[in-house]
């Protein structure tokens, strides 16, 4: 889900640049030295990811993971994203060097919406509920960016419409994967290493921790 | 919320047979679904033929770019002509003009490509028939030198005697036929990643991430 150069027109590449550089600054702010190692491996995932394709009938669709990297690295994700858009733009050739602001807050603001789904989960206390709530944010992080697909599609003019609408619906596939994969993962996860999913409560607090108390656990712990 | 935590952290003791079901549900999933083709990329492929011009379009899956959009814009971007691709992903037009070309495909949901095509990829007839009279003296003359020096009774009749437009059309009827599927192949050699950009990617994200955190712990140093 990358939209090509040529495309969309001048005023649409503006805004998507204007947002990217925007959600940029705000999540980078959130951005610790601790994560940074966890941040560059789930970049790399969501970089690759897409190279892995799923057939489904006839044809074959593509794994985006920004769901994922929502779940796993919250509002860290965007500038995961970010960079991962960048790379596979530059190495791969998916989208244009002009949609990269379009592309980011397209699949980034999916991630962060996916994230959003994901706290969610506090609110609610049955068995798995990781499993549950991560196959929602999976699949909320490709609904969300399908929607921004078709804004963006739909400010070229009327004749895309119904493309766009089409847009939503050829990707109601990858939903349903990416929500099996993310749903796995973020179970698999929460077995595993819990701590290592975003907004999940320190078990053991760290001194780090401790010394700045309201940008660690005040911002994550409340659901978007 | 405590004990939230603490039920997770009941769990993981007898929770080994879970998570070993978890996992191999996990490898199976990624064992399912096969890498074995890249990024739905959208690619075209251009060539000459005579007195027209044939564009397919692909993705990188193997799947052809059917029903897509098709325009060819002349050096200042104005549209010249523009047409539907049949089933195999193919059209083709007679040349429109003799100058630069810019053929773009739409294949919809934001998947675009364009080609240009420059000038001298055109076989235009009357710079031809000028190339023609330009080389025609020399021809015989050559030919006649390669062809006496074997068995020196040869004489160089049979390259005269063929008219010379005829001939120069044929062999670029039979040239460009036979560079077709090089064309081909080396147009999708193009398109296809390597293992070296994804490795080179990765490479990236964790140098640049690295760069960040170098800087991003000094600054912490220094507000110590």
């Amino acid at each position: 889900m990358h939209i090509s150069d040529g495309i969309l027109e001048w005023p649409t590449l503006v805004a998507g640049g204007v947002g990217t550089v925007a959600m940029a600054a705000y999540t980078l702010r959130k951005l610790d030295l601790d994560d940074i190692p966890k941040v560059s491996v789930i970049t790399s995932v969501f970089f690759v990811a897409s190279l892995i394709h799923v057939p489904i009938g006839f044809s074959s669709v593509h794994l985006i993971l920004n769901g994922l990297v929502g779940v796993v690295l919250g509002m860290r994700a965007f500038p995961a994203i970010m960079l991962g858009i960048i790379l596979q733009t530059i190495l791969f050739g998916h989208g244009g060097i002009t949609v990269i602001g379009v592309n980011c807050v397209m699949l980034g603001g999916g991630g962060l919406c996916a994230y959003a789904v994901w706290q969610l989960r506090h609110r609610f206390h049955f068995k798995k509920n990781e499993m549950v709530f991560g196959a929602l944010a999976g699949a909320t992080g490709i609904f969300s960016s399908g929607i921004i697909l078709a804004l963006a599609l739909l400010t070229t003019g009327k004749e895309f419409a119904v493309v766009a609408g089409l847009a939503l619906g050829a990707h109601i596939p990858v939903m349903i994967v990416e929500g099996l994969v993310v749903g796995a993962c973020a179970a698999f996860l929460a077995k595993v290493k819990p701590d290592a999913l975003a907004g999940q409560r320190p078990i053991v607090i760290a001194p780090t921790d401790a010394a700045q108390p309201s940008t660690t656990s005040a911002d994550e712990d409340t659901p978007k | 919320m405590r004990a939230y935590h603490i039920r997770n952290k009941a769990i993981i003791p007898n929770g080994c047979r879970l998570n070993r079901s978890l996992l191999i549900a996990i490898t199976t999933i990624f064992v399912l679904i096969t890498p074995t083709a890249f990024a739905h990329k959208l690619n075209m492929f251009t060539y000459i033929e005579g007195n027209e011009i044939f564009v397919e379009g692909y993705f990188t899956d193997g799947k052809k770019a059917r029903n897509s959009e098709i325009t060819v814009f002349d050096a200042s971007d104005s549209e010249l002509l523009s047409g539907i691709s049949d089933n195999d992903g193919q059209f083709s037009f007679a040349i429109p003009q003799q100058s630069d070309m810019r053929i773009t495909v739409n294949a919809g949901m934001g998947h675009q490509t364009e080609y240009t095509l420059l000038k001298d990829e055109l076989q235009d007839e009357p710079a031809s028939n000028m190339a023609d009279a330009a080389i025609a003296p020399a021809l015989p003359a050559k030919a006649a030198r390669t062809t006496a020096q074997p068995d020196g009774p040869l004489t160089p009749v049979t390259a005269v005697s063929l008219d010379n437009s005829a001939l120069r059309s044929e062999v670029q009827r039979a040239v460009s036929k036979a560079i077709k599927p090089l064309m081909r192949e080396l147009s999708e050699m193009r398109a296809e990643k390597s293992l070296a950009d994804i490795i080179g990617g990765i490479g990236f994200i964790f140098g640049l991430l690295g760069i960040a955190m170098y800087f991003k712990a000094r600054k912490d140093a220094a507000a110590n």
